[in-house]
């Protein structure tokens, strides 16, 4: 497979030239839809025959460094197998049909591996989940994202077949052939406190925890912070445990909703499910990223040509200035060609090899690439 | 650089200077500095973030040792708890306490003894609803109302069944549960069976209600038999108030001069012996009436033996002892009615023995059985009844049988004697105790009975031989009808109702017999009518009824006999055709004479005139035209002779009668059609069904040769052709022909006429016809019973229509 990525920080900028004919694009950018326009065209007078691929992000990853306002640009092109791109729209209510009819839609017919990006606001990334999960036979891996605005959470994009970047988009990059494909997500995050009981919930909406309202219940965690939301949701993620027996998932809050005191998540939290309040520090999460890089490689057996990286924007806002850390800590341990990556609003994952794909919150999440 | 360069500064000056070898030199004091700063400013976050840590873990020890000891005093408090619960299920009252909403929070262990239920399974739960639901509700509205007013108490008793469906009594005590502060919790009460004591509590009211309300009277005395207590029925049977009674001594107070003396004598002899007294005595109300009571006087002792007094229950006996007296008047007089009976009545009880005979029964008895009735005797040693076993076995089926009748005849003397006996049980409280028999003397009456079968034998047979038959109707059936009628009107021998005998005499509803036997009013009926004997005859009967009221009384009877007068009406059914037969034959011979008069005084008026002629001729001795005249002469009598055969032929019409046979017309019509030599260029087409007829051939050919030759002569047949064809268009049992030619046809004014005799239309037929042809054919066809007519056209043709019965009208009687 070849790959080469680079960034551009202003559409003036020369694209560089690389030595082979790409035929996908994959691009990440924390650039509004207005603004990444002239990006999008500058690119596709550049590589008429490629077909593209992106979404808004919290930050984009390229070569080690996180970047704002520019974009970062990934070109592929296989050897032997074949990358399709499918795209389709997608909304909180229809989320889960929207990844069924996405993993219906797809031709299985060699198919290795899909790396998803979805919109990042209205989606509800577990439904999602469920529906790609549905539509798939169990042994084709999905992995992906959903996308970020920085951490404005007004507006994302997905771009669509047209390279419209879309508010309610969906899109896929199917892998065909034979591809070694590794993955791991992992957090950092320790839970703390009492684990309190969700008492009245629909869907991702959660109203209340303990018999108290949810708002009310996560204000009084915050103290003097809570007069930094609904930015400062993002530092104090839930562990979300539905039954004893299955691993916690980490949960970020997407929004609040002071009138009917209730908090939303990009993903579902059950009634009765067990809820427990998060904490990280740079140590901590630098290490959880280092894990996540592990795990990816023990479930492959060569050195990955490409790894993509998709980390939590919360993970971003504790690190601050020391975000970098995670991202060389995950790159110096993959040691794979090309990295490139973003931070999200959401990440989509198995645990590890050979378990369904899952929404995750404030985890790094890796993917690695291998043509075989 | 040194390698102590804090790393977020280290990421810092990468950032800005790409390589920290590039960073200018004189800012490593102060880099230095910065470095120093962060890494003081990580130590002092790492510090805190230790002490939150421990403090937290503090926190948690602390709580753990406040739990332990939540938890220790908790077990000091379940243990006294449990204590107490322990001291609380032993009491035998049930100890309770509810929520506002009246469900159980706490019940102890009494709870199940007393209900049967389960406390785990009781708790939570309406505290009450295993009460009937009236009570539920009642007390559900109580307990409401005690949450209101916590100051209140209750109290109540109620009777309820408990899950043993056992019916029990408890009390129910309850106050709010008001904590401290004020605020109401609940109920808490007790609840007890009190059954027994309720139960001995009623007992004793309901024992003191009864002496109270008793009719019985109750008089209460001391030792000294003055009055101390009455009870109502005292006061109302004697009149006398508690009050006015109190202290007094009761026989001198209701005790009057019609009382026995014996009587009184007796009770003071059984007081005096402390002793029960019974009987019955005569007393008097205070407005002195006197009534009869029952009375039973019994001591009363102390627990220690001591005489307190006595208690004098009475009750009135008046009533019985009127009734009584009533009872045996009736008796006497029932005896005396019975006694004045001639019949024989007598009564045995169950054992067979006599209890009563009326005096006839005494007095005859023993002719009729040979032994004497008398009361007590058992009635089945009758010595010297040779039918021992039967005698029994009667007199047993009369007291197990409901009722029975029978007949017994003895020998009385020279006489021989019937009796008709008849028993019935006596029934007491639905239990046979014995039989009354009755024994009626009934030899005359089957004397009499005798005499009037014979006499009705006599009339019957009377009637047979008269052919008559009789009966008669009583206003609701016909009772007695004989059998000579019943056999001419096949009615069923045993019963007859009176609306199929009306019916079978008279079907027509209004003017009928069954009108008349319903009108009161009518006294006189008669009618003639037709009915079919079962061998298929139809006779003629005739019903006289007449009806007569019984004297004073709206009972009457209609008494009717039948006639059979088929004879007589068959003789004068022929009398009366005879007379008619006569009378056509009058006009037909009237007629007749007129026409032959008439008609044949033309041939004979030509024959006179043409013997003048020749007379004349001769006188002239013109001898040439002797010859033509003497010719015409002939010709003219050999008209006349035509004329008498015509007129010899018509009338032994329908005199004759010949045998009936079986005629097959289109056969028939065949033959004839070849014997009377049609020539043969004459087209004859024969058309239609041709039926075959039960009749006289003769005349039907005849009929039918003249019509053809008719046809022949003067329908130009020959030139022309005829149809010949048979309808059965017309009435049913006829058969409808027709002949038809093409000839010139006749006029109209000419087509009745033509039937007539000596009506030729052609005056100048020059002896084509004597005009007897036609008038001949009608006269068969009318005599046949059928009709005969033409339809002509002038220029068309002519039809012929005739119709003769299929089978022959008239009987062969008439010949």
């Amino acid at each position: 497979m070849y790959c080469h990525n680079f960034s551009l920080s202003n559409h003036q900028n020369e694209i560089p030239r690389i030595d082979f004919m790409p035929s996908t694009i994959l691009l990440f950018s924390t650039l509004s839809k207005e603004s990444i326009t002239p990006y999008i065209s500058q690119l596709r007078a550049h590589f008429t025959t490629a077909q593209f691929i992106g979404c808004s992000t919290s930050g984009d990853i390229s070569d080690g460094e996180v970047r704002d306002n520019s974009v970062s640009v990934l070109c592929l092109r296989p050897e032997r197998g074949r990358i399709e791109v499918f795209s389709d729209r997608i909304s909180g209510n229809t989320s889960y049909q929207a990844g069924l009819d996405m993993a219906k839609n797809v031709p299985k017919k060699n198919l290795a591996h899909l790396f998803i990006l979805s919109e990042g606001l209205d989606v509800n990334g577990s439904e999602l989940a469920n529906g790609l999960r549905d539509g798939l036979p169990s042994e084709i891996s999905v992995t992906g994202g959903l996308a970020g605005d920085e951490s404005r959470f007004q507006s994302t994009w997905v771009l669509d077949e047209r390279d419209i970047p879309r508010s309610n988009g969906l899109s896929v990059m199917a892998f065909y052939g034979n591809w070694e494909i590794g993955f791991g997500s992992t957090g950092g995050w320790d839970s703390f406190g009492l684990e309190r009981i969700v008492t009245k919930s629909k869907n991702n909406v959660l109203y209340e925890i303990d018999h108290k309202p949810a708002l009310d219940l996560y204000k009084s965690f915050l103290g003097a912070r809570e007069k930094e939301l609904p930015a400062s949701r993002l530092l104090f993620p839930l562990s979300m445990r539905i039954n004893g027996n299955e691993a916690p998932v980490v949960r970020t809050i997407l929004s609040i909703n002071e009138e009917d005191k209730s908090l939303i998540f990009a993903g579902d939290i059950p009634e009765n499910s067990y809820v427990k309040l998060m904490k990280a520090n740079i140590d901590r999460l630098v290490n959880g990223a280092e894990n996540a890089a592990r795990v990816a490689l023990e479930s492959i057996k060569n050195k990955p040509e490409l790894s993509i990286l998709i980390s939590c924007v919360g993970r971003r806002l504790v690190l601050k200035q020391l975000v970098e850390e995670e991202i060389e800590t995950v790159n110096s341990s993959l040691s794979a060609r090309t990295s490139i990556g973003f931070y999200s609003y959401g990440e989509l994952a198995p645990f590890s090899k050979g378990q369904r794909c899952e929404l995750h919150n404030q985890t790094m999440t890796v993917t690695t690439i291998r043509e075989l | 650089m040194e390698k102590k360069v804090h790393r977020l500064l280290n990421r810092q000056l990468k950032k800005y200077f790409g390589s920290t070898n590039v960073i200018p030199n004189g800012l490593d004091e102060f880099l230095s500095a910065v470095s120093q700063a962060y890494f003081e400013f990580d130590a002092d976050l790492n510090h805190s973030e230790s002490i939150l840590e421990l403090s937290m873990r503090e926190l948690f020890i602390a709580n753990q040792e406040l739990k332990n000891r939540a938890e220790a005093s908790e077990n000091e408090a379940k243990e006294l708890r449990n204590e107490i619960e322990n001291i609380v299920n032993n009491i035998t009252e049930v100890v309770f306490k509810t929520d506002l909403e009246g469900n159980w929070v706490y019940l102890n262990a009494a709870w199940n003894k007393l209900t049967g239920l389960r406390v785990e399974e009781s708790l939570g739960t309406f505290s009450l609803n295993l009460l009937t639901p009236d009570h539920a509700n009642e007390i559900n509205k109580d307990f409401t109302s005690l949450i209101k007013s916590p100051n209140s108490e209750y109290n109540k008793t109620v009777q309820y069944k408990d899950s043993r469906n056992q019916e029990k009594w408890i009390n129910i005590k309850a106050k709010a549960d008001v904590r401290s502060d004020g605020w109401v919790l609940g109920l808490i009460g007790t609840i007890s069976d009190i059954t027994e004591k309720y139960e001995a509590e009623e007992k004793a009211k309901w024992l003191a209600t009864v002496v109270e309300k008793t009719n019985n009277t109750v008089i209460i005395t001391d030792s000294q038999q003055k009055i101390t207590w009455v009870n109502n029925a005292y006061e109302e049977l004697t009149g006398y108030t508690f009050e006015e009674s109190l202290g007094k001594n009761p026989g001198q107070l209701l005790q009057g001069n019609a009382t026995d003396k014996e009587t009184v004598k007796g009770i003071r002899e059984k007081i005096f012996s402390n002793e029960n007294y019974r009987g019955t005595i005569l007393n008097f109300a205070k407005n002195g009436t006197p009534y009869w009571v029952q009375m039973a006087i019994d001591p009363l002792f102390n627990s220690y033996g001591k005489l307190e007094g006595y208690i004098a229950i009475e009750s009135d006996v008046s009533e019985e002892i009127n009734a009584k007296n009533e009872l045996a008047r009736s008796e006497a007089l029932l005896k005396a009615v019975l006694n004045s009976i001639p019949d024989y009545i007598w009564a045995i009880d169950e054992s067979y023995k006599v209890t009563f005979a009326n005096n006839a029964t005494k007095r005859d008895m023993k002719a009729i059985y040979g032994v004497d009735i008398e009361v007590g005797k058992d009635m089945r040693n009758l010595y010297g009844n040779k039918d021992q076993d039967l005698w029994e076995e009667f007199l047993k089926s009369s007291l197990t049988n409901d009722f029975k009748s029978d007949r017994i005849v003895r020998i009385m003397g020279d006489r021989k004697r019937f009796f008709d006996v008849f028993f019935h049980p006596v029934v007491e409280m639905d239990v046979k105790t014995g039989s009354v028999l009755y024994i009626r003397d009934v030899s005359d009456e089957i004397a009499n009975q005798l005499i009037l079968e014979e006499k009705t034998d006599q009339l019957q047979k009377a009637q047979v031989l008269a052919e008559l038959g009789s009966w008669v109707y009583d206003g609701k059936s016909i009772v007695s009808c004989s059998e000579k009628l019943m056999e001419w009107l096949q009615l069923p021998s045993d019963k007859i109702d009176y609306l199929q005998f009306s019916e079978a005499i008279d079907p027509n509803e209004n003017t009928g017999l069954k009108a008349f036997l319903l009108d009161d009013n009518q006294e006189n009926f008669a009618i003639e009518h037709e009915w079919r004997t079962q061998s298929g005859t139809v006779k003629i009967l005739r019903t006289m009824a007449r009806r007569t009221q019984f004297h004073n009384s709206n009972r009457f009877v209609v008494r009717g006999v039948s006639l059979d007068i088929t004879q007589q009406e068959k003789v004068k059914n022929q009398l009366e055709r005879h007379a008619l037969e006569l009378q056509s034959t009058n006009a037909e011979l009237n007629q007749f004479a007129y026409a032959v008069s008439h008609d044949l005084k033309s041939p004979v008026r030509a024959v006179y005139n043409l013997a003048q002629f020749i007379l004349e001729d001769l006188a002239s001795g013109e001898l040439n035209e002797l010859k033509p005249k003497v010719e015409m002469l002939i010709q003219r009598a050999q008209f006349m002779e035509q004329l008498i055969d015509g007129i010899l032929n018509y009338s032994r019409a329908g005199r004759k009668k010949y045998s009936i046979t079986s005629i097959n017309t289109e056969q028939l019509i065949r033959q004839l059609l070849e014997s009377i030599d049609l020539e043969k260029e004459t087209a004859v087409s024969i058309l239609g069904n041709w039926p075959v007829i039960e009749g006289e051939e003769i005349p039907f050919i005849q009929v039918f040769s003249n019509l053809l030759s008719n046809a022949v002569k003067y329908g130009e047949a020959k030139e022309k052709g005829i149809i010949v064809r048979s309808l059965d268009d017309k009435a049913p049992a006829f058969g409808h022909f027709i002949i038809q030619d093409f000839g010139k046809g006749i006029e109209k004014q000419y087509q009745e006429k033509i039937f007539e005799i000596f009506q030729t239309l052609d005056d100048s037929s020059g002896g084509k016809g004597t005009g007897i042809g036609l008038a001949l054919v009608k006269k068969i066809v009318a005599d046949k019973g059928g009709e005969i007519w033409v339809e002509s056209y002038l220029d068309k043709g002519s039809s012929f229509h005739f119709t003769w019965p299929l089978k022959k009208l008239f009987g062969n009687e008439n010949q």
